[in-house]
């Protein structure tokens, strides 16, 4: 029996061809998933959730994806009406390599008229963004972690710049704390780390904590257990019924955000400045007049013995040149400031340098001047243009320190410091830092985080 | 040798002049006070160049034709170029500025033959215009011109005594280089015997 199948002959090549085809559109579907997977993507997040201080410092998050080595460019321009155009541009490179890659780095924002971010690879931009003079606001924040923020919008005072933060958006460092004034976890949001609310009160902020809360708070009411007490240059407390003060308000129980500014500035003006060492001016005076008078004479007697003795001189006179030579052309002075307490210090390096030829001064480090000027902030370098013998006081980035045992049998602060300090301290001079601790005594925590009408 | 010497040209008043101005600079600029860093450089180098240059044009304005003469000058001006070098080098330590000594050391040499070739053409030109009664107006007339041409055309730094010193560049250095080789070349080639000696004004 010979007869076949229907399509018994030509079934086979079908089913070949609907596979190929299968095959094909299988393959272009990947191709295209892969090509757009491939494409490169960017995202920025400045400030504590998304919420950028001017005149503070700010937590910069980066990402991107398949872009090695791409570069984040963030401009500033500081200037004003009667200084004119001054930018102040902050650049990171991406790690060399593929997949998704993160920066996380704190950046120091100036009062800004213009602030834009872009992020480049391989001369095109990948992303960019940009705030205006209108989005520039240089009150701290009062962050909130909560899962009901509107119960809070209205409970912090008209003047409070509130927002609702989740505890992943709390910034890991000091230097991103610069510009929060004040924590309150009220318990009915996921907790974030302890270390991170610690960090937050070290860093000067005036944490408040419900002693109570959602599973996962017990950490953080541990914090607060023992009642209201100082951490570094903030405040751990729990958050009260009581009435009386405001969350969003003043208080002395941390240094704030304009106290930690006024400590900066004293202890900047009371940095000793740089001295350079001049040879003496009459020495000086006699060498030249000396030299003047030997050499013309020299030449004036002529012949050989006058030529001879004037080569003599000349030689001579190399001597007299190193002796009066600069003993370096880049002079510093460096400090530091510590707000202390509870065994914890918020601490800021304070330093002058000078340098006699003018041209680029490269600092390793990312420090911000005194007085807004043009500066450049390159993979974690300062970078500043100086005219011939200019100088620059300029603040390091905060950072937590331990407070070591000896700082309180440091020497005496400097005459008149005091004074000048924003408010009553015992200090201490130790290992070139000012420890600083609030008088005892001092009104304080006792009156910390309450809201204005009870908890909401 | 010891003939040869003594035709080498002796300290005069010019040097006298150029050690003077130099040295008073470096005293009066060198700063006492610790927090005052040292720019007595800024000041001695425009003074040390600006008075050699001076002095090199007052030469070439004043001096009588000559190759006999001039060479005269050209030595009297690398005298006060290589005796006053040490001031200058004492100020350049003591301020570390952004420019390479050996900037200074160098350039004032060009530049001082250059004024002397221009000084010198500059006078010649009016003689054969038949104005060499208007000589020192209009030699001294030239040279401002000069510097207003660089100031606001040029923009070199070249012909600007108070700017060299400071602005270290090839243009400055070809245009004096130049200058001064004309000069030299003119002026020291090998003496053809038809001039006689020592007909300079010492």
């Amino acid at each position: 029996m010979n007869a076949s199948l229907p399509g018994g002959e030509g079934a086979p090549c079908r089913v070949s061809v609907r596979r190929a085809l299968l095959a094909s559109l299988t393959t272009w579907a990947f191709l295209l998933a892969g090509t757009t997977g491939a494409q490169a993507r960017a995202e920025v997040s400045l400030g504590v959730a998304r919420t950028p201080v001017a005149e503070a410092w700010n937590p910069l998050e980066a990402r991107v994806r398949d872009a090695p080595a791409a570069t984040l460019v963030l401009t500033a321009d500081a200037g004003g009406l009667q200084r004119g155009e001054v930018i102040q541009t902050t650049t990171w490179t991406f790690p060399d390599a593929a997949g998704v890659q993160r920066l996380d780095v704190d950046v120091p924002l100036p009062s800004w008229r213009a602030l834009s971010w872009r992020i480049e690879y391989r001369d095109r931009v990948l992303a960019s963004g940009t705030w205006g003079a209108r989005d520039r606001d240089p009150r701290p924040l009062d962050v909130v972690v909560t899962a009901r923020p509107a119960a809070w919008s209205d409970a912090l005072g008209p003047d409070a710049r509130v927002i609702f933060a989740g505890g992943a958006d709390l910034p890991a460092r000091a230097a991103g704390w610069d510009g929060v004034a004040s924590l309150i976890i009220d318990g009915t949001a996921a907790a974030p780390e302890a270390s991170t609310v610690l960090t937050a009160a070290a860093s000067g902020v005036r944490v408040a904590v419900a002693p109570g809360g959602r599973a996962g708070h017990a950490p953080l009411a541990r914090l607060v257990a023992a009642g209201p007490r100082r951490v570094g240059a903030g405040s751990l407390a729990p958050l009260q019924d009581a009435e009386g003060g405001e969350v969003g308000a003043p208080d002395a129980s941390a240094w704030s955000h304009a106290a930690r500014r006024q400590t900066l500035q004293a202890a900047t003006a009371a940095l000793p400045g740089v001295a350079w060492v001049h040879a003496p001016k009459p020495w000086v005076a006699l060498g030249a007049a000396a030299y003047a008078v030997l050499a013309w004479s020299l030449l004036r007697v002529g012949g050989r013995s006058g030529l001879l003795s004037c080569v003599l001189v000349l030689a001579a006179t190399v001597f007299a040149v190193r002796a009066v030579a600069a003993d370096g052309a880049v002079r510093e002075v460096r400090g530091a400031v510590a707000l202390a307490a509870d065994g914890l210090a918020w601490r800021t390096e304070i330093r002058e340098v000078a340098r006699l030829p003018r041209g680029t001064l490269r600092l390793d480090g990312v420090y911000r001047p005194i007085d807004p000027g043009a500066v450049t902030w390159r993979d974690g370098t300062t970078r500043l243009s100086l005219a011939a013998g200019g100088r620059v006081r300029l603040t390091g980035r905060p950072e937590l320190v331990d407070v070591p045992d000896e700082a309180p049998s440091g020497a005496p602060l400097p005459a008149g410091v005091r004074e000048a300090l924003p408010m009553n301290v015992d200090g201490r001079s130790w290992d070139g830092t000012w420890w600083l601790w609030r008088a005892t005594g001092d009104d304080d925590v006792a009156v910390a985080p309450a809201t204005r009408g009870g908890r909401p | 040798m010891t003939a040869r010497l003594d035709r080498i040209a002796r300290a005069d008043a010019g040097l006298a002049l150029v050690l003077a101005a130099t040295a008073i600079v470096l005293i009066a600029t060198w700063p006492v006070r610790p927090d005052t860093p040292n720019a007595s450089w800024y000041a001695v180098s425009v003074v040390r160049v600006g008075a050699l240059v001076a002095w090199g044009w007052l030469l070439g304005a004043t001096s009588s034709p000559g190759r006999a003469v001039g060479r005269r000058d050209l030595t009297r001006l690398t005298l006060g170029v290589v005796a006053s070098a040490p001031l200058e080098a004492a100020a350049h330590a003591a301020t570390v500025p952004a420019v390479p000594m050996a900037w200074g050391a160098i350039i004032a040499l060009p530049a001082s033959f250059s004024a002397l070739g221009a000084g010198r053409l500059a006078t010649w030109l009016l003689q054969r215009a038949r104005l060499g009664a208007l000589a020192p107006i209009g030699s001294l007339a030239a040279a401002i011109a000069l510097v207003w041409l660089d100031l606001n055309v040029l923009r070199s730094a070249a012909f600007v005594p108070w700017v060299l010193p400071s602005a270290p560049g090839v243009f400055p250095a070809i245009v004096l280089g130049a200058g001064a080789a004309a000069t030299v070349q003119r002026l020291a080639r090998p003496f053809a015997g038809t001039e006689p000696e020592g007909t300079g004004a010492s």
